[in-house]
């Protein structure tokens, strides 16, 4: 249920405490009173819900930037490798 | 060169059969790992420097790897210790190039994405949205699919202080855990979720900005 508006309960969290807890809850880094109060907050708050959601689009589009990137110089795989053949020869 | 024993690594440590492969001079191996690793590497040197410079810095940083892999004694993974050694030699070279981070980048005062978001609602007071931000499904939804959205945030991205664009680099453009990401760059795991959670905010109201703009 998303009513448009959360309801301040007590003991729980507004949206910008919700706001600054999307990194860790997303990494799975809150504790279990933080998980729940967070979940809680966010299950009864459109704004917050789609925040949420927001963050992860973003987090999947960053993702997809890589895509867009010229490619990186090539390293002179050659000279490389004829390195690490010298130079690990003369160690081994 | 003293020759000396290669340090030994952990009891099962995820990456002794390749640190045993490249010790042994297995070129194959290290060739593949190269190929695997250098794109990342570079990014993060153009951070830094020019696109030719990042070219030599990733290439210097493969011949120290070469020559330091006997040295590695496994108290991270392969690939954040060869992060390490790019992050040092690129933030040497671009202190003595004079293109180094202004230290004010790296604080908490300089930041693009503004001060905490200010939410108040009529009714609820200070801290609750004033309405609900627009889905972005329904704002621009035949925007959110282009490849310009990308590009948008490949420039946001760009825009970010350092401390910022290292940490959402790896973890968001190249996937990799929290605990990597902080141990490559050498910060602390808050410090390393501060410096994300407000580089996603920005990269979050830039294609939002974008979409609204339609």
């Amino acid at each position: 249920m998303h009513p448009d508006q959360p309801v301040p309960t007590g003991g729980g969290i507004r949206c910008t405490e919700a706001i600054v807890l999307v990194t860790m809850y997303l990494d799975d880094a809150l504790d279990d009173r933080d998980r729940r109060l967070f979940e809680r907050h966010v299950d009864a708050c459109t704004g917050c819900t789609r925040y949420v959601a927001q963050i992860r689009q973003t987090i999947q589009l960053t993702r997809r930037v890589l895509e867009r990137i010229s490619v990186a110089p090539q390293p002179r795989h050659d000279e490389l490798r004829a390195a690490f053949v010298a130079r690990r020869r003369r160690s081994v | 060169m003293v020759v000396t024993d290669p340090a030994p690594l952990p009891p099962g440590h995820p990456d002794t059969e390749i640190v045993a492969a490249l010790r042994g001079g297995d070129a194959d191996r290290f060739e593949d790992l190269v190929r695997e690793l250098t794109p990342g590497l570079t990014r993060m040197a153009r951070m830094y420097v020019s696109d030719a410079l990042a070219g030599d810095v990733v290439q210097d940083t493969w011949l120290a790897v070469i020559d330091a892999i006997d040295t590695f004694e496994g108290r991270s993974s392969l690939k954040t210790w060869i992060y390490r050694i790019l992050l040092n030699k690129v933030r040497t070279l671009a202190t003595r190039e004079a293109r180094a981070v202004p230290v004010a980048s790296l604080g908490p005062d300089h930041d693009p994405a503004g001060p905490q978001l200010e939410l108040v609602h009529d009714e609820l007071g200070p801290g609750y949205w004033p309405a609900p931000p627009e889905p972005w499904e329904t704002l621009a939804p035949e925007r959110l699919e282009r490849n310009e959205t990308l590009d948008r945030i490949a420039k946001a991205i760009e825009a970010l202080p350092t401390a910022q664009r290292e940490v959402v680099e790896l973890r968001d453009v190249q996937g990799w855990s929290a605990s990597d990401t902080a141990e490559a760059l050498g910060i602390t795991d808050v410090n390393q979720r501060v410096l994300l959670h407000r580089a996603r905010r920005a990269i979050r109201n830039a294609v939002e900005e974008y979409l609204r703009a339609s």
